[in-house]
This record gives structure tokens, sequence and C-alpha cells, in this order.
């Protein structure tokens, strides 16, 4: 059996049967890293590991294996601390919590529902919008459906939409916020393919306008030919008293922007000014969390984070192996005899990543992917913000595909509904994210149009 | 799927904003025997010892990437600001990480796990957590050795002048308390197999956590 045959059995077999992905990861990269220096041979590792160290070449060639396997621990050394953007993952991460479990997330919802509400299918396109900066501000989707859910879903229901269309709507929206910026998932994917994060960042603006785009229109479609929806009513003082009691929270955003886009800091460096406004909106001015609470937010946080950056840090590790043995290539040199377009590669891309976006978490299939795919798509020409664009928004798809899309589960627990009514509800919705991810994989320009305006 | 706290939407009610991360807890109700209970008591010990670890890594790398941004505006190069919040990172992935293994919440795909049934499911974590101490342990001593040969160049960073091998040696460590924690998660799941007290449906083994 090939080293790569077993190391791939081996991976497979330790992440179905629910071993942490780090461990699923470390095992595959020890594992491969031994048999190359053992010879290539399980049976030959085994036996070496079995006799010990009895005979001058036996000692020599543990000695082997150990000095091959220090490459984990220098790789993880040398890369963390080569990446300063890496401190951006849990300091972001951090301010999310911060104000979605003080009020700066529910005050901002409270603004976009008065300016929007009373358009026609306003509430829908309030809800799109609401979801799209919760999730960017929160980082998460679970929590998304949860917060909007509870504030819209009552209120759509009142105004005469339908319950498919809400659960439908509601549950799709909580993904498609993952691409605006403070993104944690663009984050990861510019740190493991060197993609430049502001580009990035600049980049996923038209395609999450296409995106809500692409939903409200279905929106309208769905208002158009429901008569019994009613629109909200405009009510100026709503908008005036909403506006000033979401000074501070419009704010946030707004600093985040202004920082990084305008070249005043980094995403590293915003990620910690975000951090400090949160703590002094949230504990000093809108007093919904006491300073004392902070240090056990913080430990929440990280004991989140940490699942996060174990995966991270081996999987530095691991694109070491799939350098050394030049992975890449030979990936690269296989798909070229199969496949001879730029056009053929993405279709193949989209396929893979949305198969992968429905059976794994956002964070492990960038880290495992990405080393993968990037130096292929480079062979193709393919541009590596566009693919960063692409890449996650295949993988928010998954957030809301069977059998293990997230929000299908958090949605069917938090409207206590069958996760088939929830699946059903959410295919009109999934069929209009596919056509907008027609649009951004095969019109790079959608991407790609602001970066070149960027550059100047 | 997930083990975000779901609560309920309740009709025409306006609740609460969920919490933004889970809420931590010990797991439930682990075995308990002399050995174990000893063992226990020095895992939270080592827990409570990195949580206050971690509080201050944070602190400081918020500290030093503003006092850098600072610095920046007032047209004034702080030496060593970046440096430290860098090497803050590799402390706090590699803190966070321990931590996680303590809460038993690192990422994972459970599809077969959850498929079978409860004692099928304790043996099988029983075997990935020894897997994991003997891999772990393995790689503290790989680590020790790399952090010892790099003492012997002793070289040291760029703007700190701190010692390379003293920042490697939270490697060795923090492997070598991972695989400590799931020696005793190990031994905890052993113990349910031989006592017939399966993992409960909440506690498969590794949470599956997706954002």
């Amino acid at each position: 059996m090939s080293t790569s045959l077993i190391i791939t059995l081996v991976f497979i077999a330790l992440m179905l049967t629910g071993a942490p992905l780090f461990l699923a990861i470390a095992v595959s990269t020890a594992l491969s890293l031994a048999l190359i220096e053992s010879g290539g041979g399980l049976s030959e590792l085994l036996a070496l590991l079995w006799s010990g160290s009895e005979t001058i070449q036996e000692s020599e060639a543990l000695f082997g294996v150990m000095a091959r396997l220090v490459n984990i621990p220098q790789e993880m050394f040398d890369k963390t601390t080569a990446m300063p953007i890496m401190i951006a993952i849990p300091l972001f991460t951090l301010a999310g919590t911060i104000i979605t479990e003080g009020q700066i997330s529910k005050r901002l919802i409270n603004i976009i529902k008065a300016l929007f509400g009373f358009l026609p299918a306003g509430l829908a396109v309030a809800a799109l919008v609401g979801c799209a900066f919760f999730a960017a501000l929160s980082g998460s989707s679970a929590v998304t459906i949860m917060a909007i859910g509870g504030i819209l879903y009552p209120a759509m229901m009142r105004d005469g939409y339908s319950d498919r269309f809400s659960l439908g709507l509601i549950t799709t929206a909580g993904a498609i916020g993952i691409l605006a910026p403070p993104s944690l998932p663009l984050i990861i994917f510019g740190a493991v393919s060197q993609a430049d994060i502001n580009q990035l960042f600049i980049a996923g603006i038209v395609p999450i306008i296409v995106t809500i785009g692409a939903l409200s229109l279905y929106s309208f479609y769905f208002v158009l030919t429901n008569k019994e929806v009613k629109r909200e009513r405009f009510s100026g003082a709503e908008v005036l008293t909403t506006l000033k009691s979401g000074v501070w929270s419009m704010a946030f955003p707004l600093i985040l922007l202004v920082t990084i886009y305008g070249g005043y800091a980094t995403p590293t460096e915003a990620s910690a000014l975000a951090v400090l406004y949160a703590i002094v909106v949230e504990v000093f001015i809108h007093r919904a969390i006491r300073l004392r609470d902070l240090s056990k937010l913080t430990i929440e946080t990280m004991v989140l984070v940490g699942g996060i950056l174990s995966i991270l840090l081996i999987a530095l590790a691991f694109t070491y192996y799939l350098a050394d043995q030049q992975v890449p290539d030979k990936m690269t040199a296989l798909m070229k005899e199969y496949v001879s377009s730029k056009t053929g590669f993405l279709i193949a891309v989209n396929i893979l990543l949305l198969i992968v976006g429905c059976l794994m978490d956002i964070f492990s299939a960038i880290l495992i992917f990405a080393p993968l795919i990037v130096p292929v798509a480079l062979a193709y020409d393919v541009d590596l913000v566009h693919l960063g664009i692409i890449f996650i928004i295949n993988l928010e798809i998954g957030f809301i595909t069977p059998p293990m899309g997230l929000s299908l589960f958090v949605s069917s627990n938090f409207f206590r509904r069958p996760s088939n009514e929830i699946i059903y509800a959410t295919l009109p919705f999934v069929i209009m994210l596919f056509l907008a991810l027609g649009v951004i994989t095969f019109v790079p320009e959608v991407s790609l149009f602001l970066v070149e305006l960027s550059k100047g | 799927m997930s083990d975000v706290a779901v609560p309920v939407a309740g009709p025409e009610s306006e609740p609460a904003l969920p919490h933004a991360v889970p809420e931590i807890a010990e797991p439930s109700q682990p075995p308990s025997g002399p050995i174990l209970r000893v063992l226990h008591a020095l895992d939270r010990l080592v827990l409570r010892v990195e949580q206050g670890l971690i509080l201050l890594v944070v602190v400081v790398m918020l500290g030093s990437v503003v006092i850098q941004v600072v610095g920046r505006l007032l047209n004034q190069s702080i030496t060593g600001a970046m440096e430290t919040s860098v090497f803050g990172m590799l402390a706090l992935a590699l803190l966070s990480a321990s931590v996680t293994t303590h809460y038993r919440r690192h990422i994972s795909i459970d599809i077969l796990s959850r498929a079978i049934p409860p004692p099928a499911r304790t043996v099988l974590m029983t075997g990935i957590n020894l897997i994991g101490a003997v891999l772990l342990l393995y790689l503290a001593r790989v680590a020790w050795f790399f952090m010892a040969v790099n003492r012997e160049f002793g070289d040291v960073s760029p703007a700190l002048k701190v010692p390379y091998w003293w920042l490697q040696s939270l490697l060795p460590f923090a492997f070598a308390v991972i695989a400590c924690r799931f020696f005793l998660h190990f031994l905890e799941d052993g113990k349910r197999v031989l006592t017939r007290n399966w993992l409960p449906r909440d506690l498969h083994g590794h949470a599956d956590i997706r954002m």
C-alpha cells in the first residue's frame, strides 16, 4: 500500500469516528513523515518501532524518524511567528462575543429593521441585511439565526409572510454574512494561502451584495405573488429613536471598515481596536456587561478559539508534508490530464468544495483544502483572491445543505421544526445562492473589480 | 450537531440574544475513584493556571497591538510591540488548545460516532483518547529535542533579543499537558466501559463546533 493511501485512509477513519480533527491531521502528518523516513512501508515502520534500538542501525533509524518529526514543532513555530495576521483570529472572535453578549448587535438590527421594514419585501430585506451585519460582527451563523430569528421571525409572521418562507429566509441568511469583514474564514484563507487579507476583504464586498441581491430578488417575487403580505408602517419617530440609541453601535462597523479599508490599521490592529471599542461601549456606555464578566467571556471565547487554533497549528505542519512530497505538483499534473480549461477547473473546485462544505466545518475545510487547491488553481491561472471568495461562498452554502449543514440543525432546534421542513423551506434560497455562486465564479470581475480599483 | 446552546423561539416574544459562545461547563459527572479524583484535582489546578495565563496573554497582546497603532500615529516605532503580540499569539494558541482539550471541545466530525450505540461510542472514544495521549507525548519529546537543538544554536529574536528556545520550550510543555489530558480522558472513558456507564449523548467525546 502506498504511503499516500495509508495516510488518506487513516485520516478518513479517524475523522469519521469523531476524533478531534487536529488529532486526525496530527496522526496523519506524523505517520506520513515517519513512513517516509523508515523507507515507505508500514510493516518496516512497525518492525522498527517494535524492535526498538537494539542495534546501532535501529538506533540511527529511530533517531532519523524523530529528526524528521522535528519538522512538526519547527513548522508550527516558524510559521506562527511569521504570520502576525493570526492574532486577528482570537481578537475578532472576542470582539464578536462581547458585542453579542452586550447591546451593540441588537441595536444595529433594530436600526436596520426601522430603515428597511416599510419597503416592499422590506422586512425580508431587513432580515438579510441584518443577518449579514450580525454574522460578520458576531462571526457565528448559529448565533445569527437565533438572534435575527428571535427578533424578525415573529414580525414577519405578523406581516403575513408564510411560515415556510420566513424559516427558509432566516436559516439561509444566517450563513451569508461570513464573507463580510472582519470575516475569520477570509483571514484564515489569507493566512494559509498568503493572499493579501485587505484585498480579500475588498473583494468580498460586491459578492456579498450579489448574494443579498439574489435572495432579495426571490423575496420580491414572493411578496408579488402573495398578496396577504403587509408592509411595515414607516415611522420617523422609530427611526430616530433607534438611531439615537444605536449611535455607538453604528460606529462599531464604521470604525472597522474605515480603519481597514482606509489603510489606517491592518486587520490585526483593527481586531485589537474592535475589542477595546466593544469593551468601552458595552461596559461603560451601554452598561450591558459588567467588567468582572469580561474574564469569563474571554475564557469561554478562547475555549472556542482553541478548537480552531489547534487545527491551524497542526495544519501548518501538514502543509510541510504536502510541500515535501510535492503533493500539489502531483495533483496539478493529475488534474491537467483530465481538465484542460480554467472553466473546467473552476467547475471541479466548486463541486469539491460544495461536497466538503456539506461534511466539514468551514475552518477545517479551509485549513485542509486550501494548501492542496491553491497551487493547482495558480497553475490554471486563477486569481488567488478570486479563489478565496469562491472558497468561502461554497463553504457557506454548505451551512444550509444536508447532511451536515449546521444552520439547518440550529434552525430546527430553535424553531422546533423537523429538519426536513427546514431543508424544504431553504430550497428556493439555496437555488438563488447557486445562481449567485455561478455569477461570482465565472465572472471574476465581480470579486476583482474593486480590488483593481483600490490598486489605482 | 452544534454545541451552541439553542434556545427555543417563543410566539411573538423577543427573546434575549443567545450566547455568542457556548457556556462552558465541566463534563457532567465524570467517573470517580481515588486515582481519578486526584488526577481531576491536578487537572483543575493546571486549568486555573492556564486560564490566568490566557487572560494575561490576551491583555498583553491587546496592549502591544494598541501601542503599535498609537506609535505609528505618532510616527514612533515601538521596538518589540509586534514581536510581543506574535509570541503572545503562539502562547495563546497552545494554552487555548490545552484548555479546549480539558473541556473536550475540539472540533470534530461525528457522523459515525453519533450513529453508533453508546457502548460502541464509548469504546471508540477510549481508543481515540489513547491514540491522542501516545501521539502528543511523543510529539512533546520531539518538540523538546527541537528546543534543545535550538538552544545550542543560541538564536535570539530580532527586536526583543529573547532567546528563541524560551518560546520554543512552550511547545513540549503544551504537548505534554494535552497528552496528560487525553490520558485522563482515556482513564475516564475506560472506566465507563468497565462499569457500563456509557458516554452521555451530549458528551460524545469531542464537541462539533461550527461557526
